[in-house]
């Protein structure tokens, strides 16, 4: 069951990144302020204050994702140990 | 506990003197509270981390000048490299402490936060003996951009060896008198995974303040 949702939500993912893959040009659009100011090939100025709001806004994200991959290990790690231990004990019992 | 003439005739009587019965495999939290506890300050001081490196960038690209600029010090390399593989060593022994922990060896695992401790103290020695070449020298915080953002991060990051060096000590006075119970000793474990956190931090910054 728990395997079963670990690979639909898998495969949600790859769907969102694909699609925002896809979608590039319409993101960048979004800001018009960034778009004017910050658009400027060359200058390293917005170079970096494009590189540093990448990595702040992608940071919270990743901690998430990281979190929430080490809970979903844990839990599927007990799972599997309590499965193995129902296991051993019914063949106990039937022996 | 269920006394024998008032249980039923094809009762079985209660194994190792009754009370209630011991809960299913895998009914509790799979993570223990200390470790949500400590994920958690994790995740905020990352986000501190996080900030400091992005004021950096932003900084560094608006710097006019060259970077490092012209007129100040240039940072310490070969030190620096040789007080990395100090602190590496440091992760190394806090991982033999937490193995040490699990399987119950006291002894082992005071050795390896004695040592942990020592390398975090060497780490700390070695850094400000670097600051107060640098200073000497005429890198100070005031004294350029190059100078703050510096002394920011890597004080930051010193900060955290400073404080998890403390809890170190803590630990390894709690041995003296047998006042350390194995079984009772979340501590360890939570300790390790902040000193892993500081380790980590610092193969962010060093790369990124020393070799680039």
């Amino acid at each position: 069951m728990f395997q079963w949702n670990l690979r639909r939500a898998a495969a949600a993912m790859l769907v969102a990144m694909i699609a925002l893959a896809t979608t590039g040009d319409l993101l960048a659009q979004g800001c018009s302020m960034c778009g004017s100011s910050l658009q400027e090939n060359g200058d390293p100025l917005a170079q970096s204050i494009s590189r540093s709001v990448i990595l702040m806004a992608s940071m919270p994200f990743a901690l998430f994702a990281t979190v929430a991959g080490w809970l979903a290990w844990k839990l599927r790690a007990r799972a599997h140990d309590a499965s193995g231990e129902d296991k051993g004990r019914s063949e106990g019992t039937d022996a | 506990m269920k006394p024998a003439a008032s249980r039923a005739a094809g009762e079985p009587a209660p194994q190792f003197g009754g009370g209630p019965p011991p809960p299913p495999a895998g009914s509790g939290t799979p993570v223990s509270n200390a470790r949500v506890a400590i994920v958690m300050l994790l995740a905020a001081e990352t986000m501190l981390f996080t900030g400091l490196i992005g004021a950096y960038i932003v900084l560094r690209g608006a710097s006019a000048d060259p970077w490092p600029p012209p007129g100040q010090p240039r940072l310490p390399l070969g030190i620096t490299w040789a007080n990395t593989m100090v602190l590496l060593a440091s992760a190394w022994t806090m991982r033999r402490a937490a193995v040490a922990h699990t399987r119950k060896e006291p002894r082992t695992l005071r050795i390896a936060i004695i040592a942990t401790a020592c390398l975090g103290t060497a780490f700390l020695l070695i850094q400000g003996t670097e600051w107060m070449r640098l200073i000497f020298h005429g890198l100070t915080a005031s004294s350029s951009l190059y100078g703050a953002t510096f002394y920011t991060l890597i004080g930051v990051h010193g900060v955290h060896v400073a404080a998890a060096v403390g809890w170190l000590g803590a630990v390894a006075l709690r041995f003296r008198g047998d006042r350390f119970s194995m079984t009772r000793a979340a501590g360890v474990d939570v300790l390790a995974i902040y000193w892993y956190f500081v380790c980590a931090a610092w193969a962010v910054l060093f790369p990124l303040v020393y070799l680039f």
